[in-house]
């Protein structure tokens, strides 16, 4: 027989696989039940959908043509509120309050605002803390089993609505995918006050009253490559599994100051600083208590190693 | 206040649950069972994509799903792990599974995520809420738990 960690090994790659079967023959009795998983496999498969259509548009050098050409077989106007504005994407339109501003320039999203966004932004590292409801409109291509959702009539059209069910204070989407028209548009929002909102907003989408050419989306702009494993890294995270930071105390133990010179040899100047000051320390023996200005060197070479592994 | 994360165009989600989900899946096992391994990785996966914003910024991210997935699931009291000749691996010892089981449960997590799973220490500690020592400490005195209950079985 091998080692038991050989055997641990073997044993932990069959019982994953049979995790696996497990869960999906069951699932297939009844489906109803793993409900969260449902949800977080849709969201990485639109995510793909997504992925492959940008990069399709992307490619499209700059072509507007609408190639969808379907028209709804039942035209129905839709419904634009008192005091709202309608906003058309390709052969769709819906309505938001007419203050909100509508944007088709590629720029990040702004969470914290109400906003309609047309264009997948360009840039890679997007990112933000979730206010507002923010309403995004993308082409997409695929038939209706692409996607998921409840299949419902809005205005005449054929949709599938995917529309959780509200709870404050928790980042939420909801999906409309228009499978004839090639548009999936997501309104995601937070507050409960916002989930009738996005409700609202679900019931304005239609055929267009004036179809328009889908807008044209901007090169992406190519992420700024994050620095790969580094010696400096590497070994920063040498020290980090070394067990030579004791959990109580949280005191490095004998050998620590090998790592840390390690560390320094390594490391960017601009990190070496506060490294000096912890090797200095531990090469008198790590007296304690511990000095302030020690302790303030860790806090930074904490934070230093987050930021940059 | 939540927190969303990348344009819903970024596949950077999606390439984040093909790696992540089957180690939590296999990761699961010894606590929530082959029957619910893959629904505690599922919720963990389901407050990832939640909490994106936050999540693709965490220097562990399986460590902290790991904790997520237990904390929202509930834990059967007597996980069902298949014995091994059933599942195709006759080189694993049949005694292994029930010595598995009948150590602590920090002794059999760390064992587990270390070993079955190739976690990394620093990992393990996220998902234990512990120091990488102390992990140590855990895999070191299930080893030897193991090992000796092995061979005891062996010679009986």
């Amino acid at each position: 027989m091998p080692d038991v960690i050989e055997q641990l090994r073997k044993y932990g790659e069959v019982v994953e696989q049979r995790a696996v079967e497990t869960a999906a023959s069951r699932d297939a009795m009844r489906p109803v039940r793993r409900h969260r998983l449902v949800l977080a496999v849709a969201a990485a498969s639109v995510l793909v959908v997504l992925g492959v259509v940008v990069a399709l548009i992307t490619r499209d050098d700059g072509s507007t043509t609408n190639s969808v050409g379907v028209a709804p077989q039942q035209v129905v106007t839709p419904p634009v509120p008192a005091g709202w504005k309608a906003v058309t994407y390709g052969p769709v339109q819906f309505a938001v309050p007419a203050e909100w501003p509508v944007y088709d320039d590629g720029r990040c999203y702004d969470w914290s605002t109400y906003g309609v966004y047309l264009v997948t932004p360009v840039y890679s590292s997007c990112s933000g803390t979730a206010r507002a409801l923010n309403v995004y409109a993308v082409r997409v291509a695929g038939d209706a089993s692409d996607f998921s959702g409840t299949p419902q009539q809005l205005n005449g059209l054929r949709a599938l609505v995917s529309a959780p069910d509200p709870v404050d204070n928790r980042p939420q989407v909801s999906r409309v995918a228009l499978p004839e028209q090639e548009v999936l548009i997501e309104l995601r929002f937070v507050s409960l006050a916002d989930a009738s909102l996005a409700h609202e907003i679900i019931s304005t989408i239609g055929a267009a009253e004036v179809p328009a050419p889908f807008p044209v989306q901007p090169p992406m702009v190519p992420p700024t490559a994050k620095p790969g494993p580094s010696e400096f890294c590497t070994a920063v995270e040498d020290f980090r599994t070394s067990g030579l930071i004791d959990a109580a105390s949280g005191a490095f133990r004998q050998g620590a100051l090998a790592y840390f010179e390690r560390i320094r040899e390594a490391a960017p100047s601009d990190s070496r600083p506060p490294l000096d000051v912890i090797i200095a320390w531990l090469q008198q023996g790590a007296p304690l208590p511990k000095p302030s200005d020690v302790s303030q060197a860790e806090l930074q070479t904490t934070q230093d190693w987050a930021r940059r592994c | 206040v939540g927190t969303y994360a990348e344009p819903v165009s970024e596949p950077a989600f999606e390439t984040f649950v093909a790696d992540l989900q089957p180690r939590l899946v296999r990761a699961f096992v010894p606590m929530r069972g082959v029957d619910g391994a893959a629904d505690a990785a599922a919720e963990a996966i389901a407050y990832a994509f939640e909490n994106w914003d936050r999540v693709r910024r965490m220097e562990n991210p399986a460590g902290y799903l790991y904790r997520v997935g237990q904390s929202r699931t509930r834990a059967p009291k007597r996980p069902r792990l298949p014995m091994p000749e059933t599942v195709g691996v006759p080189e694993v010892e049949p005694a292994l599974v029930p010595a598995l089981m009948r150590l602590p449960e920090s002794q059999r997590t760390a064992v587990w995520l270390v070993h079955a799973c190739g976690w990394r220490y620093a990992e393990v500690a996220e998902a234990m809420e512990t120091s990488a020592s102390m992990v140590g400490n855990h895999v070191s005195r299930a080893l030897h738990a193991l090992r000796r209950e092995l061979e005891v079985d062996g010679h009986a």
